[in-house]
């Protein structure tokens, strides 16, 4: 099972999106 | 877990750039701050100079995660007054998840989105006729009353 390639920062993120005519999906987790 | 099941997995790498980010890390703070973030989960979903679009908090199982960000998507879309993009993907909600939580909202955007693109007031009576018909108990019934 493939997992979901998550982009490390917002800046990459917004660039990805401008490229892929897609919108950023930002997931604010909690590891604890 | 949510996100390796496909369809969830599906939804997020067709219609967004995903980005996670760890409110433990300090590094994190600048962006958390921007975004006034409070509690995990914390789902925003973000146009391309950086404005908020729309956001929920609180875990979905993935049968709900999926029509939830589906649905967020199209609120994006109907933001941007991408009118035939957004109405597209309420009515996948619909199509796809009729039982979802979300599926009365995504109803009701139906209306709004295919009568801002159309300026046809039949457009948005008759898709909130049908929400009356499928969702009798809805707030969103509620919502639709004028």
């Amino acid at each position: 099972m493939s997992e979901i390639a998550w982009l490390a920062s917002l800046d990459e993120a917004l660039q990805a999106a401008k490229d892929g005519e897609r919108l950023v999906l930002m997931d604010v987790f909690n590891p604890t | 877990m949510t996100y390796p099941e496909a369809p969830v997995r599906e939804a997020i790498e067709r219609l967004t750039a995903p980005y996670q980010i760890d409110n433990t890390v300090e590094a994190s703070q600048p962006v958390l701050h921007r975004y006034r973030h409070e509690w995990t989960p914390d789902l925003r979903i973000i146009d391309l100079d950086g404005t908020e679009l729309y956001r929920w908090n609180g875990y979905l199982p993935p049968a709900e995660f999926a029509p939830q960000l589906i649905a967020a998507v199209a609120h994006a879309r109907l933001r941007r007054k991408e009118y035939d993009q957004a109405k597209a993907l309420y009515e996948e909600v619909l199509r796809r998840f009729p039982t979802a939580l979300i599926a009365a909202e995504a109803q009701y955007y139906v209306g709004v989105s295919a009568y801002r693109a159309s300026h046809n007031s039949s457009d948005l009576l008759h898709a909130w006729h049908e929400l009356e018909k499928s969702h009798p108990q809805s707030e969103w019934t509620v919502k639709q009353n004028f």
